[in-house]
């Protein structure tokens, strides 16, 4: 994929505070990473300078052509400020409602005052159409080519700067919807269109409608913007590539993120979950729990048999972070990320039933109590630096000024002396609560998928993650916790990465057992075809394409879908019946007994090509990680001895292949700490990642 | 641990016990989720998979509940009274019990409860149990029009399902011949018994983890916080006796439904009289007991305190009064199917009632409860066919915020896609859209309800079933606020009476349903 001729290239991950870029010169000619704060206003510029810096270090001229691949913020910011552009809606006359309708859930019935999203498309930009497909594909009405020209006429006057086209049973019969983006196209040239066949092939009106609609409200944004930042990243170099990262882990053309941005919405996250795997592929593991932990929220996602799992339905722009249901569910091809609890600035409070922390978060400002900035309320943060897992002066290379004692004050206040606890109890508290919050909600998603935690290994990210790493380990019972290089700009290095990837769905309702296997190569075909093209104008050779051919399945009746392996080589030889054995058995371990009498039934076909990957040769990093040779020691909060313990502080430059040291120890890095416990053992891999063992 | 306790509701608590307890109490709730993820995947039942229509519970040894789950409905949280009354000393590790028992259960036959007696060595010290409402239990198909019980299903006593991994066929056998989807029904049970399973895997290691061999320390950390928060909350309201009544017209005639709440301004329990209200009847709307206990649980809840995780000691907030022989606690065999109708009004109008005590606090009407169609005869493909379908009115508006239009309340269940409904039933709709301007006027409006418009397809008569409400008697304001608009159900135009909403419906037939706004708040500002 290396286009230019340089072969150099960039991962730059556009995050709310900091744009983060990792830069690698092909053939070990080095790896260079930077961080500047994010400029809001025109994000382009920002991500201009950390390119400079990195162009800076490596002694290239501003104008020499790198290949960039880029993650963003933009397009979940956007949903989630609503600041999209002005959606037309075209659905079936009479169901012109159906975004806003929903699924008509109450996600907390026990609050009426609690908050729900506000639809994306005002009533007045929904427009019916008299036409109707029924649910086997057929015709009932036809579509009216008159009322069609009618109403690209309304909505050129409605000042709608873009079009979503979601008509009823669409994915049984796109005719119509095609036809509609024909004659907009020759009318209204200058308006996106977004088709739900095209955008989310899901049977379910509300949800394919949904993610259609938010795909429309963010594409006038981004076809601005990407080109924006084609000219201000290469400047006039022709051969300059800009690619970009989507949620599913996949890189992905301009032109594609163009036509597609809702794909972009987790676009960050899935390069962190990226980092978190070839950190685990490094360290010779193929099972691992990306942890990440910033500053208003914590996330995780797992990675099995060295592939990221994938959900194709992700709940975003949540009105309560805590509650699922509260946010609106796109149909997208993601990875399968959750939020399992609270960041390091998240607020802790006491009530009549004990502590609580989050949602509410101090943020940036005013921050923890401990910043000094003007915060009085305990956060995450201060808790840590009561128990002494952050030192004074070990946030952002020491650019914010610990104040130990105002952490303690907050936590005296607000939770202490509530609870009648010791400010370190208190402190303990606030911490454990965190912890329990966030190997709860892991442990749970893992179950839900039908996998073993504790087979896993936890890879920390995020300035919070390798400070509540130990914690989160003991009490799921994982004995490995891996803290990659570059762990402070993890989702640069997985963008970077990540291989190019084209995928199709055909979604497909019915018992297998009617299927035929002519069939299933005609879809295989068609898909493969469609996808080859698209990986090639990646500039993938097709020979370096692998494949990935699955069959979404289910027992007749049931919601839930498990997800088998098809052999493209040889369907032939492959037959329909070694695929249910297959479902029954991914079914018997993932799910539970195989339910005799129940018919199996498909319910979509995947098929994914991805071209190489280009896994970080981060030993080659050389660290400018802090070095301190006089020896350290700093009292910190342990729950196996009930209180402090004397721990050694150790730099992370002064870790080198194949140290090994008992806990407790703290060991600090510019973005985070890492914190270890008496119950664990820090060794350094061959990879130069650190690796600790924790006994349970 | 070693937290004391005094009758007053003040506490000495030994320090870090506080936080292990809250963190046990924490862990507990999750296991609970997962056991609700795993039987929201696995059944097959469109009301639960769809619908969330199920609930669990853990229970200590004396059958009091631990904990549920954060994302269903209320569990069978009576049921160890049942298994320990009618087994005793008679229960072992390897039991696994089923009853469908409406007074003891979750209020009607459609909930099948499953129950796992939980076992450290030789002694019992708690139970995990389940309900969920299978995709069919025999008898009338969601029919107000029985008499008794009797016409509901098959009904099953309490008695062992499996013995270990040995399955006792003769229930499975009755229940094949009784119902119409017997490996659907089936499927819904096994889905159950298996998130059962996992949670009493779960409570052992959890068990283990913390070196307890019963959960009586954590149970008493459990209900001795909740005591003394339910105490606090109680303290702030004030002392008053205040009164709710409304009809309910989802049945014909209309019943009444009367509340009366009394309280002294202490940490004492809130007193709840129903009296005053409709006499038990011979339609299935009867509410039992078990389940007009737990309606007024979720409204105080709701009222004082609703980020507690639900528990035995909830229960404390309240006394209860509701006359034996009434439609809040009938007498079996009572026909009871279509519970909810009574249950969707009693718990949003005993908060109501609270509201007049802490008028800060007050919510208008909901247009509650959900619309049910229900439709028996043959699909597309000339197949038997029983199923059913939802939709919602317009919330009431409260003192902070407009009503939502068309939701849930106050379960949380949801509508089914319309590309969904299509595919299973021989129907195709003509509209789904809000009702705009069903919702009540005020400073804050009302929730619109919605229209629903169907045509019956394919070549064969169905029998369908409309379970409305809301038709007569709006859902009124609060503090000023306008009444919703009333709800109506048409057939090929023409307005349907209460005793029309059971048809044999002829293909070409359009029926057309117009859901009820819910109330507004405040005088409007205008």
């Amino acid at each position: 994929m290396s286009s230019t001729a340089s072969g150099i290239r960039v991962g730059i991950d556009i995050g709310g505070t900091f744009t983060d870029g990792v830069m690698v010169a092909p053939n070990g000619g080095g790896v260079w990473h930077a961080k500047l704060l994010t400029t809001p206003e025109d994000p382009t510029i920002g991500a201009a300078r950390v390119l400079h810096d990195l162009r800076r270090q490596a002694g290239l001229a501003d104008g020499e052509a790198v290949e960039v691949i880029h993650g963003t913020t933009l397009v979940i910011n956007s949903i989630i400020e609503r600041t999209g552009s002005r959606v037309a809606l075209v659905t079936t006359a009479g169901f012109e409602d159906t975004i806003e309708l929903g699924r008509e859930a109450t996600y907390d019935v026990y609050d009426l005052n609690a908050p729900y999203p506000s639809s994306i498309v005002p009533a007045d930009l929904r427009f019916g159409l008299e036409e109707r497909i029924a649910y086997d594909g057929s015709i009932v009405t036809p579509l009216d080519e008159a009322e069609v020209r009618t109403l690209a006429a309304t909505i050129g006057e409605s000042g709608a700067e873009a079009i979503a086209v979601s008509l009823l049973h669409s994915m049984k019969n796109s005719t119509h919807e095609i036809r509609i983006r024909e004659i907009f196209r020759e009318m209204l040239p200058d308006l996106p269109i977004s088709l739900s066949h095209e955008i989310a092939p899901v049977e379910r009106e509300y949800e394919r409608t949904l993610t259609t609609a938010a795909n429309a409200y963010v594409q006038p944004l981004m076809s601005a913007y990407l080109p924006r930042l084609q000219r201000r990243l290469q400047g006039t170099a022709d051969e300059g590539v800009l690619m970009l990262m989507n949620s599913s882990g996949g890189v992905i053309s301009i032109q594609h993120a163009v036509e597609r941005p809702i794909e972009l919405i987790e676009s960050g996250p899935a390069g962190g979950v990226h980092a978190a795997l070839y950190a685990g592929r490094a360290h010779g593991s193929d099972k691992v729990i990306a942890f990440d932990m910033g500053g208003t929220t914590a996330k995780s996602s797992l990675v099995d048999d060295g592939r990221p799992l994938v959900s194709h339905e992700l709940e975003s722009a949540r009105e309560r972070r805590s509650s699922p249901g509260s946010g609106l569910t796109f149909n997208i091809a993601s990875v399968d990320l959750i939020e399992i609890g609270s960041g390091g600035g998240s607020i802790a409070r006491v009530d009549d039933l004990g502590v609580h922390v989050g949602p509410t978060s101090a943020g940036s400002s005013p921050g923890p109590a401990s910043y000094g900035l003007g915060g009085t309320r305990p956060t995450v943060t201060d808790a840590a630096v009561v128990l002494g897992y952050i030192g004074s002066s070990s946030i952002s290379d020491g650019s914010i000024d610990i104040d130990p004692n105002l952490a303690r004050n907050a936590i005296e206040e607000k939770i202490a002396r509530p609870m009648q606890l010791s400010i370190e109890q208190a402190a303990f508290a606030i911490h454990d609560v965190v912890a329990e919050q966030m190997s709860s909600a892991i442990a749970t998603y893992a179950a839900e998928r039908g996998r073993d935690h504790r087979d896993f290994v936890l890879v920390p990210t995020g300035g919070g993650g390798p400070v509540h790493a130990y914690s989160v380990a003991r009490k799921l019972g994982v004995r490995t916790v891996l803290v990659p290089k570059l762990s402070g700009v993890a989702s640069a290095v997985g963008i970077l990465s990540a291989p190019a990837k084209a995928e199709r769905v055909r979604p497909q309702a019915g018992d297998i057992g009617a299927v035929s296997l002519e069939e299933i190569n005609d879809l295989f075909d068609v898909m493969r075809s469609e996808v080859k093209t698209e990986l090639v104008g990646l500039g993938i050779s097709e020979s370096a394409i692998s494949w990935d051919a699955s069959v979404e399945l289910r027992y007749e009746g049931q919601s839930s879908t498990t997800s088998v392996p098809v052999n493209l080589e040889d369907p032939h030889a492959e037959g329909i019946e070694t695929i249910v054995r297959r479902f029954e058995a991914v079914y018997a371990q993932r799910v539970g007994a195989p339910m005799d009498g129940l018919a199996i039934e498909t319910v979509a076909w995947h098929l994914v090509g991805r071209g190489p990957e280009h896994p970080p040769v981060l030993h080659q990093y050389e660290a400018k990680y802090g070095s301190d040779s006089s020896r350290k020691i700093r009292k910190a909060y342990f729950s196996e001895a009930q209180g402090y313990l004397d721990a050694e502080v150790i730099q992370r430059g002064d870790l080198t292949t194949g140290t090994s040291v008992r806990g407790p120890v703290l060991i600090e890095e510019s973005t985070s700490t890492l914190v270890v416990g008496p119950s664990g053992t820090v060794v350094v891999d061959e990879a130069g990642q650190i690796v600790v063992s924790v006994e349970g | 641990m070693s937290n004391t306790y005094h009758e007053d509701g003040t506490a000495t608590v030994e320090a870090l016990d506080k936080v292990s307890g809250q963190i046990i109490w924490n862990r507990l709730v999750a296991m609970m989720d997962l056991g609700a993820s795993i039987l929201r995947r696995q059944a097959v039942s469109t009301l639960v998979r769809e619908c969330n229509d199920f609930g669990l519970v853990l229970l200590d040894e004396k059958g009091r509940v631990l904990a549920e789950p954060r994302t269903a409905l209320a569990g069978p949280a009576r049921i160890g009274d049942l298994v320990l009354e009618k087994y005793g000393d008679q229960i072992r590790p390897d039991d696994v019990f089923i009853t469908n028992d409406a007074w003891w259960g979750t209020g009607h036959i459609q909930d099948v409860v499953v129950i796992l007696p939980i076992f450290v060595e030789d002694s019992l010290i708690g139970f995990s149990a389940s309900a969920a409402h299978v995709q069919d239990i025999g008898g009338r198909i969601n029919d107000l029009n029985s008499a008794s019980v009797y016409e509901e299903g098959i009904q099953i006593p309490l008695t062992r399902l499996y013995s270990g991994t040995e399955p006792n066929e003769t229930v499975f056998a009755f229940l094949d011949a009784n119902v119409r989807l017997p490996i659907d029904v089936r499927a819904d049970i096994e889905a159950q018994v298996a998130a059962n399973r996992m949670i009493v895997s779960s409570v052992h290691e959890l068990l283990s983890e913390y070196g307890f061999r019963n959960f009586d320390e954590i149970g008493r950390f459990i209900f001795d916080t909740t005591r003394v928060a339910v105490g606090g909350m109680l303290e702030r309201i004030p002392a008053g006796t205040w009164t709710a009544e409304q009809l309910v017209d989802g049945v014909e005639p209309p019943l009444t439904l009367k509340i009366t709440v009394t309280h002294d301004g202490t940490r004492s329990p809130l007193q709840i009289d129903l009296t005053g209200s409709s006499p038990q009847q011979s339609r299935a709307c009867n509410l039992p007991l078990v389940q007009t206990e737990r309606a007024c649980l979720d409204a105080i809840k709701s009222f004082i305190m609703p980020e507690l995780p639900p528990n035995g000691a909830a229960h404390s907030g309240f006394e209860l009064h509701a006359p034996l022989g009434t439609v809040v606690n009938p007498v079996y065999p009572a026909p009871t199917m279509l519970r909810h109708v009574v249950w969707h009004v009693l718990h949003p109008l005993l908060l109501s009632c609270l509201s007049q005590a802490v008028p800060e606090q007050a919510a208008a009407a909901p247009g509650t409860p959900g619309w049910i169609v229900s439709c028996v005869g043959h699909d597309r493909q000339g197949r038997p066919f029983a199923d059913n379908f939802l939709q919602h009115g317009g919330l009431g508006a409260t003192a902070q915020r407009d009503g939502r239009h068309a939701s849930s309340y106050p379960v949380s269940a949801t509508n089914a896609p319309v590309e969904v409904i299509e595919s299973r039933f021989p129907i195709r709709f003509l509209r789904r859209s809000l009702r705009r301007g069903s919702g009540g006027s005020g400073k804050y409006r009302g929730g619109d309800g919605q229209s629903v418009e169907f045509v019956v397809e394919g070549e064969k008569e169905l029998f369908c079933v409309l379970i409305t409400n809301r038709t007569s008697v709006a859902a009124v304001g609060a503090e000023g606020g306008g009444a919703g608009s009333v709800g109506a159900a048409y057939l090929n135009g023409k307005e349907l009476a209460m005793h029309e909403m059971a048809q044999m419906l002829q293909p070409g037939d359009v029926v057309r349903l117009e859901l009820p706004g819910g109330g507004g708040y405040g005088g409007d500002e205008q």
